[in-house]
């Protein structure tokens, strides 16, 4: 197993979830499962240096981004609620009603 | 080891393509907490025992557990049929994405031809000798000592999102006959008493 596959994955791993946040860029649960997605890639890429140069630094920095993820998630899920106890949708389109 | 890679990798991209192009958000859910047990073989693979379980426990258990409450309490079915991706968008999305790996590495596996040359090879065998210490403590040695500031800075974090998620979601005003003692105490006279007639 070489070192650029595990950076193949990571890298279509991102693909995917950044093309997912376009693609569902409509609905917030879909968008924020997708910023989740692009966390893990990016954790991946962080683990996969630490076993390469056998530094725990890696493991280190992917637990921080994994409880970054973690509080990233919360606030947005809280914006979640009180757009929805607002506008009784999860459509991101009614934010254009309190435009101006 | 490399095959279980391959495996656990391939697994891993179909999942998080369902996650991206389904249009039931719990099953795109489950599809991602699914992908998040691909990644923590994928990490158990790379010796990161400690990693590899946090992630079970901190996104499976708690993060997408919230997920799932936030699906449930909101009652969403389906995303509406507009918003959905067109079907050409979720074939080329899927091939790319797994398709074109598959080909390098069959390139790579079958032909022998390596699209980026000759690059470092992971885990190597003889890694593997009794350590002095877990994954755990190796990590606890780095974090508590090297990477404390960062620590406590990460439990501010933590405190500021609590504090956040809190603020933006409580109601103002308490349903029912419950007391509001502050307002109780605030109560001018003047609000209660009104003056008649003056009995001269």
């Amino acid at each position: 197993m070489a070192m650029m596959e595990v950076f193949g994955l990571s890298l279509f791993l991102g693909v995917v979830a950044g093309v997912g946040a376009v693609l569902n860029t409509r609905n917030v649960i879909g968008f924020l499962m997708c910023i989740e997605l692009l966390f893990a890639a990016s954790a991946l890429n962080f683990v996969a240096f630490s076993n390469y140069y056998d530094h725990l630094d890696g493991q280190v920095m992917a637990l921080l981004t994994l409880s970054s993820a973690a509080c990233e998630s919360a606030v947005a899920l809280a914006v979640l609620i009180v757009l929805y106890r607002g506008y009784s949708s999860i459509d991101t389109r009614v934010l254009q009603q309190i435009k101006g | 080891m490399s095959l279980l890679f391959t495996m656990v990798g391939g697994v891993l991209l179909l999942l998080a393509n369902h996650v991206v192009l389904s249009s039931y958000p719990v099953h795109a859910l489950v599809s991602l907490v699914a992908s998040f047990v691909a990644m923590s073989v994928l990490w158990l693979l790379f010796d990161a025992e400690f990693l590899a379980l946090a992630l079970i426990f901190v996104y499976v258990g708690a993060v997408m557990t919230l997920f799932l409450f936030m699906v449930m309490m909101l009652n969403i079915q389906s995303y509406p049929k507009s918003s959905q991706a067109r079907p050409w968008v979720m074939v080329t999305l899927v091939c790319f994405t797994v398709g074109v790996p598959v080909v390098m590495l069959g390139f790579k596996y079958f032909a022998g031809v390596s699209y980026w040359g000759d690059w470092p090879v992971l885990l190597k065998a003889s890694d593997q000798v009794s350590l002095p210490m877990t994954n755990t403590e190796a990590i606890a040695q780095l974090l508590y000592k090297k990477y404390a500031i960062a620590f406590i800075t990460m439990g501010l974090l933590l405190l500021t999102a609590i504090v956040v998620a809190v603020s933006l979601v409580k109601r103002e005003r308490r349903a029912g006959k419950a007391q509001r003692i502050s307002e109780q105490l605030q109560v001018n006279p003047k609000d209660r008493v009104r003056l008649v007639q003056e009995i001269t």
